[in-house]
């Protein structure tokens, strides 16, 4: 298996792919774990409030469901009706009161099969930026629509329009699980891709809603319901996906789609002038010498005068970007795996909160936890033991001793010192990550920093 | 974090490529794996258990995308990264067209050296599967493997 080996080793990541991971990754901060709580305390309004809203302005939506038989080589759906596309009247009311909001005719949508994606390269937006939009520019991206929605404007570096992506806020189940996610991106003239599909029949079946041509699309076997159609130069792609693989779940997840298009059919397109002349951020991204790193107005009174002589610079970065504002240095060893990485930026909300005092061991002294710290360390302190922040007058040799941990195998790396802590300097964080030095040695590199300056 | 992916992203991209034989979706796995780790921000206590946690991670990133309805179409793997002779062509030609499963025990067992009890542990397979999975795929690279064992 020499040539396979060999094979393997010829592959590797080029700048170009380095470049896109870490765009991607300095446009995702640590709130993550944040973001489904959010939307989750949101969804339950918005569940009441869609519930609300169907009993009252939607009477006629499920009188005439497009028929689903999964098994079925085909949707047992109407063909397209040569009126083009009107396949549900309104039913006529009986004894019923006088409702008090309009009653639309639904356009039904025919559903081809798709069993896999054609798509362009992942979308690369270059110098990203992104800002949610407002109660009013909701309203003027997506008027009177009917769900509740949460939507991201995504700018290139020059302030042009990307996309908008917008969300429905999820429906949640019994079992805390989503019940139906609801996704929809607006691109203008000038914005991203669009996605393609490989269909199961080799030309999909248009549907004509209201005089939009929409193709719409359903996958094989999966609850998972796409529509696509240009409506006044705007672009709209819109993806359902069910979490129910039960008959009442893929009913769900049609009668969505068709709700969602019809909506945004009938009621116009997108305005995007209102999220014309962004305020563009400060972005920055650029290689620096040791000697510009440590001339950085911002950040480079926070470096170490020097560093313990094995290691050799290696690499410094300056980035600046809505979410991130950081001064990184770098220092390896030929050959080796050791290193001291060294980075400073401005302290976030999330930095302050993991503060520790020198009394409150346990919330930075490794002695206490014996590995794996996945069943040592206590989930509540897991943020603080993973990396503490200690204010700069409370910083002591002692402190460092106690973060520090000595890795010993007889295996390929090399045995010696590990660890990661920051230092509050006021608005500025240093954050260190070392494998190889000793505390000591990291100790020495803190007063030598105090003391330059 | 630059340094973390420096370090790994050759590993963990040939991995993703040699498992699903396409650049493009070897690329995403390569980014959400990348993603998960900023995520995690897990403990690593040695470099093999950061390296046992990165393959771990890209194995079934890569299973999650072989269900997903979202794989893309793309060029052959051989047209992007060509072969060196004409028997490296037919080995990685005849590795391509194993299921998926095949092609992760070949990986994990050939390129990345770890034993059919390792490998079981990052797949959360039974160890007895693994050795089935590399049995039948060395049987159809038996051309290849000569007097390998």
């Amino acid at each position: 298996m020499n040539k396979y080996i060999e094979y393997l080793d010829g592959i590797t990541v080029d700048d170009e792919q380095h470049g896109r991971i870490m765009k991607l990754l300095n446009q995702k901060p640590h709130r993550l774990r944040q973001k489904r709580t959010i939307y989750q305390y949101a969804g339950l309004a918005a569940c009441l409030a869609i519930v609300l809203l169907c009993i009252w302005a939607m009477p006629g939506m499920f009188d005439n469901p497009v028929v689903v038989s999964p098994g079925n080589t085909g949707l047992t759906v109407q063909a397209p009706p040569q009126n083009g596309g009107v396949t549900v009247e309104p039913s006529e009311p009986t004894n019923t009161p006088e409702p008090t909001e309009p009653v639309y005719p639904l356009y039904s949508l025919t559903l081809n099969y798709v069993d896999s994606l054609i798509s362009s390269e992942r979308a690369y937006i270059p110098g990203h930026f992104w800002y949610e939009l407002t109660d009013e520019q909701l309203r003027a991206v997506f008027p009177d629509f009917p769900l509740t929605l949460t939507a991201t404007a995504h700018y290139f570096g020059d302030g042009s329009l990307h996309s908008v992506v917008a969300y429905d806020n999820e429906t949640w189940g019994a079992n805390d699980e989503y019940l139906t996610f609801t996704k929809i991106e607006v691109v203008g003239a000038g914005g991203g891709s669009m996605r393609d599909y490989s269909y199961v029949d080799s030309e999909p079946i248009i549907s004509d809603v209201a005089g939009i041509l929409v193709t719409a699309e359903t996958v094989r076997g999966m609850p998972i319901y796409m529509a696509a159609f240009v409506m006044d130069e705007v672009t709209y792609d819109i993806t359902i996906e069910v979490n129910n693989l039960e008959e009442s779940g893929y009913n769900r997840g049609q009668d969505r789609l068709t709700e969602v298009v019809n909506a945004l059919i009938r009621n116009g397109p997108a305005d995007l002038s209102v999220l014309n002349d962004p305020v563009i951020p400060e972005l920055r991204d650029e290689s620096l010498t040791l000697s510009e790193a440590r001339s950085d107005p911002d950040f480079g009174m926070y470096l170490p005068e020097n560093v313990p002589s094995r290691f050799g610079f290696e690499s410094a970065r300056r980035f600046i970007n809505q979410d991130t504002d950081n001064l990184s240095v770098y220092w390896s060893i030929r050959f080796d795996y050791d290193y001291i990485d060294w980075r400073v930026s401005k302290a976030t909300d999330y930095d302050l909160e993991r503060i520790a005092s020198p009394d409150e061991r346990v919330k930075y002294d490794m002695e206490l936890y014996p590995i794996p710290w996945a069943d040592s360390v206590p989930t509540e302190l897991r943020d603080y033991v993973l990396n503490p922040v200690f204010r700069a007058e409370d910083l002591t040799l002692d402190i460092i001793q106690a973060r520090a941990y000595w890795v010993d195998t007889d295996r390929s790396d090399t045995p010696g010192w590990r660890m990661r802590f920051s230092v509050l300097y006021g608005d500025a964080v240093v954050e260190v990550n070392v494998k190889g030095a000793s505390p000591e040695q990291v100790w020495e590199m803190f007063n030598r920093m105090i003391s330059y300056y | 974090m630059e340094e973390f992916v420096r370090r790994h992203e050759n590993k963990v991209y040939r991995n993703a490529v040699a498992i699903m034989c396409n650049k493009a979706d070897a690329e995403d796995i390569m980014q959400d794996v990348f993603l998960k780790y900023m995520e995690k921000a897990p403990f690593f206590q040695s470099v093999e258990h950061e390296a046992a946690w990165l393959t771990r991670v890209t194995v079934n990133h890569c299973r999650s995308r072989l269900r997903s309805p979202w794989r893309k179409k793309t060029e052959p793997l051989l047209d992007i990264y060509p072969a060196q002779d004409n028997e490296q062509q037919s080995m990685i030609e005849t590795i391509s067209a194993l299921p998926p499963k095949y092609r992760a025990a070949i990986c994990l067992f050939y390129y990345e050296g770890y034993s059919t009890k390792e490998i079981a542990d990052i797949t959360k397979q039974k160890e007895s599967t693994v050795r089935s999975h590399l049995t039948r795929a060395r049987n159809m690279l038996k051309v290849f493997l000569g007097g390998e064992s």
